[in-house]
């Protein structure tokens, strides 16, 4: 080919590919945002279907930025589940513009405004909803409805599995309670990287506290370091924990603060905050994660009771 | 008795406010301002590839960084000497491509199978809560001896802004001097990155050194009022943040340092007309 | 007989183009030298290359009888005027204290006795009183003064001036030449690049004219000016 006829080629290249038809009903993948929801996919629908997630485990899906490959997934699939309330806050705005042969559903739409989190000044919405088992079970709720809206051969495998795991989800929430019962109401301070566990304070009784916000994306500034340092030395605060998904950095810049004050903190241990654990491990699904975040908080904090 | 947490990190920012105060000088004198921040995007790729071959190290990723600013610059220099293009044409192409290449790097290394994040982006924004003592170690070890260079060789540094061409004629080759000038700026830079991040970083060499350069009639005076002001303004937004909740403590000092270029900007000129009149 | 600028075959060419073609030079010691000759005919460039401050070609070129590296302490430039920033801050006396730096090696800051040569040979050329004056607010001759004053710190045995009398009011021109002529007289070694053929025979006892080629070279009271210099101006660039 000469010089011209390469160069009409690649003109017309993106054309082409405009005019290809993306999406597909019938087959096609079902895509998950974070590992959370991908273990919603699975347990109510296991290996009926092909699914699975977008952001692998140990990634922060707060910063996390869409690869030119990740693109590709978004096209290739006939569903895509998020979370919404801007945590995926770079791929937000590339779901809202999927064509209309792509069903797009974010897990925010299962709730009211009012029974949501918002940060301290009001402007934003805590999107970290799965750490309340009830939200949660209304999250598996409206994801079920989704799936059986997009597909309807799934409807006999979810009919079947929704109740179950609900029951187990219910069942957890007594388990998770019972265990953190362990806990003195004075020790039950959860300090840790971001402000990523407002909704578990809420449902289990405890004060939450972050270094950084609502967003692993902010930055802390002394005086959020320094008073979240001398709380910890008034109330001797036992343990601050590290997230998967953040850099141990600041909690241990804090650890460093305490001590300067005379104080002691311990590394009370690893939580995930906004992904499960790697398969293989116990926090691999969304059950065991809380387990193991539940476990790693009450032996923390609750001392020689 | 000091909060530590305010003491560690205010060391921290009068060392990096002092020492990019006096080598923004050298830029800013010699019409080089774009450098600064072409070496702070340029280090990015560094960076990246400081945590793929030693993991998390700091040491290894400020040394990462400036090798990543050096060889950025060396391009700059090596492209602008054999071709025609204007400096900074050429740098402005570096710095893109130097920090596009660093983001592509960083978002592959968000793709690898290692549990948890190294924090890396924390380089590109600044994350100046979590500096602890250790970080200023490096800053005492690797920043005080910039300023001992600089002050041992004024002679030469001196000649080297004013009238290169001199210098060259006495024996000393112009470009060698560029190098380690650029080679100094390449490590404040990477020691910076941690507080203000590689966006934010050319902005405290720049803002001391126009603030200083308003009101100084030497170069050496320069220098010294610009590392004043650079240092100045890292305490000063220390203990902003240290006072006011959810102020971040690195885009406060650089705001600061540029509000203090923009004060000096207006009113030196009056001042010297005031004095001038006042005179004679 | 040794000399205090020896060149042999210099030729020095930008790009392709050359400017100096086989240039042969031998400047006495204690001479005041004008190198002349039309614009682009490689005056600069020929002060230049000797000073290595532009690559050339061929050429060998020896100061005293040695290479450039040897005597480099023994050497005061001026350069043209327009390579500096005029609003760097700096005052007069600073930059004629400049002249000292490197002399004794360049870790060493200038000490009292460099600040007083520099205040003498401000004195010299007539600045004294502007010692502290920032060169912001020089005229031009002054500042030509200053520069001047820097080379006389460097305390050279040879100087090297490109077109110091470029834009300077009369009254500069005449200390300068002044200035010239007392270290003439005290043995040193003068090389100018000039432009005024009027005042050349005044100023100057040695000439170098120079287009591309060498045109003619000697003591102007040997030399045939009214045939050499309409020769200099009117060759048309290098025969190929």
């Amino acid at each position: 080919m000469n010089r011209r006829q390469v160069l009409k080629t690649i003109g017309l290249m993106p054309i082409i590919s405009a005019c290809t038809p993306t999406g597909r009903t019938g087959a096609g993948n079902i895509l998950a945002t974070t590992s959370q929801i991908g273990d919603i996919v699975q347990q109510l629908i296991g290996d009926t279907a092909a699914h699975s997630t977008l952001i692998r485990t140990g990634l922060d899906p707060h910063t996390y930025k869409a690869t030119q490959s990740d693109l590709q997934r978004f096209n290739d699939a006939r569903l895509i589940l998020y979370n919404g309330l801007n945590l995926e806050a770079s791929l937000e705005r590339v779901l809202t513009q999927m064509p209309e042969s792509i069903r797009v559903a974010s897990l925010a739409d299962a709730f009211e405004p009012s029974e949501l989190l918002t940060s301290e000044d009001g402007n934003a919405i805590d999107p970290h909803i799965w750490f309340d088992i009830g939200l949660w079970r209304r999250a598996v709720a409206f994801v079920a409805n989704v799936l059986q809206e997009t597909d309807a051969t799934l409807k006999s495998v979810i009919n079947q599995r929704l109740p179950i795991y609900d029951g187990e989800l219910v069942a957890l929430k007594d388990e998770l309670t019972a265990q953190i019962d362990q806990i003195p109401p004075a020790r039950r301070i959860l300090i840790t990287a971001h402000d990523a566990f407002g909704y578990f304070g809420r449902a289990y009784g405890f004060e939450v506290m972050g270094i950084q916000g609502l967003s692993t994306a902010t930055e802390a500034g002394i005086q959020d370091m320094s008073q979240l340092a001398d709380v910890i030395v008034m109330r001797q605060v036992p343990a601050v924990f590290i997230e998967s998904t953040v850099s141990p950095k600041t909690i241990e810049a804090l650890q460093a603060a305490v001590i300067a004050r005379g104080g002691n903190v311990a590394l009370g241990g690893e939580l995930y905050s906004d992904s499960l654990g790697d398969i293989n491990t116990p926090a691999a699904s969304y059950v065991g994660m809380l387990r193991h975040n539940v476990q790693t908080i009450v032996s923390a904090l609750k001392g020689d009771a | 008795m000091i909060d530590s947490v305010l003491f560690v990190i205010g060391i921290a920012a009068v060392l990096i406010g002092g020492v990019s105060g006096a080598l923004g000088t050298v830029m800013v004198l010699r019409k080089r301002s774009l450098l600064g921040d072409a070496i702070a995007h340029a280090t990015l790729p560094g960076v990246a590839i400081a945590y793929l071959l030693f993991g998390k190290n700091p040491l290894m990723l400020v040394i990462g960084a400036s090798v990543a600013g050096i060889i950025g610059v060396a391009l700059v220099v090596l492209i602008t000497n054999t071709t025609r293009l204007r400096t900074d044409v050429v740098m402005g192409m570096m710095l893109a491509v130097f920090f596009g290449v660093g983001m592509v790097l960083l978002t592959y290394i968000q793709k690898l199978p290692t549990t948890g994040q190294a924090g890396l982006m924390s380089f590109v924004f600044g994350q100046a809560a979590a500096v602890v003592w250790d970080d200023v170690v490096l800053l005492l070890v690797f920043g005080l001896p910039i300023i001992g260079i600089v002050m041992l060789a004024w002679p030469v540094v001196h000649a080297f802004c004013f009238d290169q061409a001199w210098l060259q004629a006495r024996g000393l080759s112009g470009f060698a001097v560029d190098i380690v000038v650029m080679f100094l700026i390449s490590v404040i830079v990477a020691l910076g990155l941690p507080m203000v991040g590689a966006l934010l970083m050319s902005a405290l060499l720049i803002a001391p050194a126009v603030a200083a350069r308003q009101w100084a009639t030497s170069m050496s005076g320069m220098m010294f009022l610009a590392a004043i002001i650079g240092a100045s303004c890292g305490i000063a937004g220390a203990y902003v943040s240290a006072t006011f909740e959810r102020i971040p403590t690195g885009p406060t000092i650089v705001l600061l340092c540029v509000f203090i270029a923009l004060l000096s900007l207006v009113i030196a000129p009056r001042w010297r007309a005031m004095v001038n009149r006042g005179a004679v | 007989m040794t000399m205090a600028l020896s060149v042999r075959d210099l030729t020095v060419a930008y790009g392709d183009t050359p400017v100096l073609w086989d240039i042969d030079a031998d400047i006495p010691i204690g001479c005041m030298a004008a190198i002349i000759g039309p614009n682009g005919a490689g005056k600069s460039t020929f002060i230049k290359a000797a000073l290595e401050l532009t690559p050339k070609l061929t050429g060998e070129v020896q100061f005293f009888g040695q290479p450039l590296a040897a005597v480099r302490q023994q050497i005061a430039y001026v350069p043209q005027r327009a390579a500096i920033d005029w609003d760097f801050p700096i005052t007069v006396e600073e930059v004629a204290v400049m002249g000292a730096y490197g002399q004794r090696g360049w870790f060493r800051r200038p000490r009292k006795e460099d600040y007083q040569r520099a205040l003498d040979s401000l004195e010299i050329v007539g600045l004294g009183q502007y010692r502290t004056r920032p060169i912001a607010q020089l005229s031009g001759g002054q500042q030509q003064r200053t520069f001047l004053a820097r080379a006389l710190v460097q305390q050279a045995d040879i100087w090297i001036l490109d077109e110091p009398f470029q834009g300077v009011d009369a009254e500069t021109e005449r200390a300068l030449v002044t200035v010239l002529h007392g270290l003439k007289a005290k043995g040193k070694t003068i090389i100018a690049v000039h432009h005024d053929l009027q005042t050349l025979p005044r100023y100057f006892d040695y000439l170098f004219a120079v287009n591309a080629r060498r045109v003619a070279e000697g003591y102007i009271k040997d030399i045939r000016l009214d045939e050499v210099i309409p020769q200099t101006f009117s060759l048309v660039g290098v025969p190929a």
